[in-house]
């Protein structure tokens, strides 16, 4: 039987002074699948999102993520675990002063990857996301769809075991939407796991996946 | 080893591209350093001539001791003994009446006229004495002076006591104020350029947060931006030194012949002293940065 890769055991996140952002909630999630994790705005997602990225800590309850309590990570261990879980984050967090290809390429080179392999990486990502011709811009001149794609691109550039994306799809249209998907589908069947938090519909309704739904920080099986 | 090589070309980049797309705030940086290090210098310039100008001055004391009567040759040879047997390497010289006279009509010049009705005796004959050895106090002053009133035929002794004694006490001053200013200024500049250092990287806050979510090791964020001080300490240093070093031939070239600087040629730090200034600024700067990281990367 192989070990999850997500294992999240009677874990509540209280915000100060009393914001009970998740609730008593347990999940597992194997190697290799992809879940999406649906819900309303404020239903907890973004949060469980950060606490399997180490982000936020358990008030109570403990998340195991590749093995690793991340409660008891020290420094070093969560640096390294970081280089393993690829994030797409809901409001990018990308370097606005650097191009296309320097941010999606950041991610590699913190692992420190040899350039060519980079470059050929970073290249085929851009070119399955239509981002080929603006690899040279700076992020900021983009628009909120394209610096999303952008987004996505560095969370899937190192290949990682995991990949958590907050809202992947909610500045994109339908057709890009579909793109991003097929990429997500792409690199689960080159071996990573995929928890995706939305509230588009048209992506859990079309999807074969694992579906979760949060209400108000409790888990519901949808 | 190929993958230490592939590290530090790496974090190598990472350094050029900060530098690339931080250029304005980089000069910035790079100004005030060079501003900082130019006023230090500019001002430790003028400590150290003003010190040399303090030390020549006192090397210039001289007393005369007056005679009530013209010395015999035995007699001279004697009290230049004792005197060197008091001071060695005294320079000494006897001035007899006539010398002094004609010295003094020398002096006046075209109304030398006046010194007519006077005979060539009426000045005394005396001996003027630069001491061998620096005589720092008025107390070490003084006490030469009452050496040489014991000397037989001495009826007094002159050494301009009063000028003296009011410039040892500005001579002492000024080395106050020298201090007092330098720690000033030192604070000053170590507190411009470390509050400049700090904000360059609370302005990348964004950036180091991002490089540490995407799993960068603590090298990778903090080497180039140590990489950066080290460059804004170097370079800021080196370029307020040389400006430093214009402006001081500029004054020498255009001002070099004027009065103040016939009697007294100004200087230039030593080489130890410019690499003094270079490597404090440059360790100011790293330590600067290296606090600044540890915080942002605390905070992130």
């Amino acid at each position: 039987m192989t070990q999850p890769v997500i294992e999240i055991t009677k874990v509540s996140k209280v915000y100060p002074p009393d914001i009970m952002a998740l609730d008593n909630i347990s999940l597992t999630v194997e190697r290799g699948e992809i879940v999406l994790l649906s819900g309303m705005s404020g239903a907890g997602k973004t949060t469980l999102l950060r606490l399997v990225c180490g982000l936020e800590r358990a008030s109570r309850g403990m998340v195991e993520v590749l093995g690793h309590d991340m409660a008891r990570l020290g420094a070093r261990e969560r640096q390294l675990l970081r280089q393993k879980i690829g994030v797409a984050y809901q409001d990018f967090r990308l370097l606005p002063q650097l191009s296309v290809f320097e941010n999606v390429a950041m991610a590699m080179e913190v692992t420190y990857k040899p350039p060519s392999v980079i470059r050929r990486r970073v290249e085929d990502l851009l070119n399955l996301l239509l981002l080929s011709d603006k690899q040279e811009q700076k992020v900021a001149n983009l628009s909120r769809g394209e610096q999303q794609r952008v987004a996505i691109a560095r969370a899937a550039a190192n290949a990682p075991p995991i990949i958590l994306a907050d809202e992947p799809t909610g500045n994109l249209d339908t057709t890009l939407s579909r793109q991003v998907m097929q990429l997500f589908e792409q690199l689960n069947d080159a071996g990573s796991t995929i928890l995706i938090a939305t509230h588009d519909p048209t992506l859990i309704d079309n999807s074969p996946h694992r579906r979760l739904e949060l209400r108000t920080g409790r888990l519901l099986d949808a | 080893m190929h993958k230490i090589l592939r590290q530090l070309a790496a974090i190598g980049k990472q350094t050029r591209r900060n530098l690339a797309h931080t250029l304005g705030t980089q000069l910035v940086v790079l100004g005030t350093v060079m501003l900082a290090v130019l006023i230090f210098g500019f001002f430790a310039l003028i400590s150290l001539n003003l010190a040399r100008a303090g030390k020549d001055l006192d090397r210039h004391v001289r007393f005369i001791a007056f005679f009530d009567q013209e010395q015999p040759q035995a007699a001279r040879r004697q009290l230049i003994q004792r005197i060197q047997a008091a001071m060695p390497e005294s320079h000494i010289v006897y001035v007899d009446k006539k010398t002094a006279w004609r010295r003094l009509a020398e002096r006046l010049g075209g109304e030398r006229a006046i010194l007519d009705d006077l005979g060539p005796d009426f000045l005394p004959a005396a001996l003027e004495i630069q001491p061998g050895q620096r005589l720092v106090t008025v107390e070490e002053l003084d006490t030469f002076a009452a050496f040489l009133r014991t000397l037989p035929g001495v009826a007094s002794v002159r050494y301009g006591r009063g000028w003296l004694v009011r410039f040892m006490a500005f001579s002492r001053l000024l080395r106050v104020v020298t201090l007092l200013s330098g720690l000033l200024l030192v604070l000053t500049s170590t507190f411009t350029i470390a509050a400049t250092i700090r904000l360059t990287i609370a302005n990348r806050r964004h950036e180091i947060e991002v490089l540490n979510l995407l799993g960068a090791s603590a090298a990778y964020i903090r080497l180039p931006l140590m990489a950066e001080g080290l460059f804004h300490g170097l370079a800021g240093s080196a370029l307020g030194l040389a400006i430093l070093t214009g402006l001081h031939r500029w004054v020498l070239t255009h001002f070099g012949s004027q009065a103040l600087f016939l009697s007294f040629h100004p200087v230039f730090l030593a080489p130890a002293h410019l690499l003094l200034i270079v490597a404090a600024t440059t360790l100011l700067c790293l330590l600067g940065s290296l606090v600044s990281i540890q915080r942002c990367l605390r905070a992130s």
